[in-house]
């Protein structure tokens, strides 16, 4: 399993590993779902979406865009599977396009991804640590 | 090195713990609370705040504090206006998340008699869960106006009474809101959620007053035994939390340019004098604004319900209060009275007998002070005091404080187990998700009598009532 969760008092952390910076991103995103909403099984999507950000480093970057997915969560109800995902690690910049899915019934309420504790090393393997404001 | 016991229920964090500690942390606390706080990383984020520029008297800990991130939770820090910054993460991202505490004038027995019907029809008209959608429908221009005018507002639409306005911190509006610094994304994630609960350790409970601590404040607060009250506990939702998030990238770029250096990034912050401090505080007291027209709404929502089952009675407003917020407030600092900005993140604002900002009816006594305790155990209602208006800028505590995972929690019991033991007690539970039920076992809680306790003891708030579940509704 590429990601664990880690114990907090009040919220809960992820911890992600992947063998390059692409897949972080792929797999912090697959943790981040299986974290809200259990198994998800995406089924019928329903339009095109493209999420881009530029940042001032890897850790804004991949704070950012779990919190992007939460506010697509938030306003659509969708889950965003991305299908080409380009990282500009030097310049802190992401660009995903992919399908946004009907979400399934959420397990777990997140109120945001906070950089408490927040940790990314470049890699090989990457890894991701964060924790989530619940 | 590090925590000194001074008295009973005071420890101080000597600066020798961390390197780059301005002041030393003030923690309030028995032994039993000292114990949980050094089994996890809250000892270390207390001396963190303390770093920070401008701070003021000490890193002030509250005995329901337990690891959070950036500040802890329970934990108060003042800042000078001049030298002193704001943080988006001394709020949290649950902006003006808070209480509301609701009088009836009902006893317990006649409730009892509907408790079921009662309770399922309050589940039903008030939304709940996550990212619940709420009964109303509102333009953009109109989500604007919430904004700027907060409680106001949903008075002003019919969805509250003009009376209980006095009885909201601030008059049930946030004077220096500014609309225009909220983004499109925030205002995109509030407008389908305004009059609705939200999730995790949000809740709606009937209770009842069990014991009466003084007699005398109780009066004044019109507190009697066997009393039915109702309580409100929830924030801004998704507005709050995306002005914190859009807040959070502006502090973090404000740092570069003011050559600020934080222990932890979620301690990110701006000078108070800045521009960007300026932009926060009007869009944290316009997410504010938010949460107190969202708690209107729900108390609107609650008299309907209760109108429905007992239409000769009527539900007064005690106090609605926020336990995530910075304000700007007046205090004595260096033997001169000061604006200093009180960032209260799990704290709540605590004004002693007196206090201008008070209404009038509370003023020859105190404010009330509303301090919800775990799923299934009591709560409380204090008076704020003058001890705490000096020692720590009027803050006291703000719930029981978690001691065990979401995670270990939800290992613990299963939700039948839990639901059976709390309605053997006579605690109806209805709840959107099975899962909150498990991660908020009363277990996953201090005990909140312990920690009430602890701040009448240190003399910075006092006991009034007791008040104890018979229905709680969860997300």
């Amino acid at each position: 399993m590429p990601w664990v969760e880690l114990p907090h008092t009040a919220d809960a952390g992820l911890e992600i590993t992947a063998s390059s910076v692409e897949d972080l991103v792929t797999e912090a995103a697959r943790a981040f779902y299986a974290f809200m909403f259990g198994e998800v099984s995406l089924v019928r999507s329903v339009e095109e979406h493209t999420v881009e950000l530029e940042c001032m480093d890897l850790l804004e970057l991949f704070v950012s865009w779990l919190n992007e997915l939460l506010y697509i969560y938030d306003t659509k109800e969708k889950v965003f599977s991305p299908e080409t995902i380009e990282v500009d690690s030097k310049r802190a910049r992401l660009l995903a396009k992919g399908n946004l899915h009907i979400a399934p019934s959420p397990a777990r309420a997140v109120k945001a991804v906070t950089y408490g504790g927040a940790e990314v090393s470049e890699g090989p393997p990457w890894r991701l640590r964060v924790y989530l404001d619940l | 090195m590090g925590l000194k016991q001074i008295d009973p229920v005071r420890w101080v964090l000597e600066r020798d713990f961390k390197i780059g500690m301005k002041v030393t942390g003030l923690i309030y606390g028995d032994s039993y609370i000292i114990q949980n706080l050094e089994k996890e990383g809250a000892l270390t984020q207390i001396a963190n705040v303390a770093c920070l520029p401008g701070i003021l008297k000490h890193s002030f800990a509250m005995p329901d504090v337990h690891w959070g991130y950036g500040f802890p939770i329970g934990g108060v820090a003042a800042f000078s206006l001049n030298e002193g910054i704001i943080s988006p993460g001394g709020v949290g991202y649950d902006i003006s998340c808070g209480v509301r505490v609701m009088l009836t004038f009902i006893e317990e027995k006649e409730v009892a008699s509907c408790i079921d019907e009662l309770t399922a029809a309050l589940f039903s008209r008030v939304p709940s869960g996550v990212g619940s959608k709420g009964a109303l429908k509102i333009s953009e221009t109109e989500l604007l106006s919430v904004l700027a005018k907060g409680a106001l507002w949903a008075v002003k639409k019919g969805y509250g009474r003009s009376e209980d306005l006095e009885c909201i911190e601030e008059r049930g509006t946030l004077p220096h809101a500014n609309p225009d610094a909220v983004s499109k994304k925030a205002i995109e994630r509030g407008k389908p959620q305004l009059g609705t609960l939200g999730s995790g350790n949000h809740f709606l409970e009937i209770q009842v007053i069990d014991e009466i601590y003084d007699e005398n404040v109780a009066r004044q607060f019109g507190l009697n035994p066997g009393q039915v009250t109702v309580m409100i506990h929830c924030g801004s939702r998704g507005l709050g939390h995306q002005v914190c998030d859009d807040y959070i990238k502006v502090m973090l770029r404000a740092m570069n340019k003011y050559g600020i250096n934080v222990p932890d990034r979620q301690l990110c912050c701006a000078p108070l004098k800045s521009e960007e401090a300026k932009q926060y505080l009007g869009a944290m007291q316009a997410a504010a604004n938010y949460a107190l027209a969202n708690r209107e709404i729900i108390g609107h929502l609650v008299r309907e319900v209760f109108g429905d089952f007992f239409p000769k009675s009527d539900l007064k407003l005690l106090y609605d209060v926020s336990h995530n917020m910075a304000h700007i407030e007046k205090h004595g600092v260096e033997g001169k009275q000061a604006d200093v900005c009180v960032h209260r993140k799990g704290a709540t604002r605590a004004f002693p007998p007196g206090h201008p900002s008070l209404p009038e009816r509370y003023r020859q006594v105190g404010q009330p002070v509303i301090i919800p305790g775990s799923m299934g155990t009591e709560s409380y209602i204090l008076v704020g005091t003058k001890r705490g208006m000096e020692e720590c800028f009027a803050s006291t505590c703000h719930g029981a404080g978690r001691v065990l995972s979401r995670k270990a929690a939800m290992k613990s019991e299963k939700a039948d187990t839990i639901l059976k033991r709390l309605e053997d007690r006579g605690i109806k539970v209805m709840a959107e998700t099975i899962g909150t039920v498990r991660e908020e076992i009363p277990e996953a809680y201090k005990d909140v009598s312990r920690v009430v306790d602890v701040v009448e003891k240190a003399g910075i708030s006092r006991k009034v009532a007791r008040l104890r579940p018979l229905a709680v509704i969860k997300g």
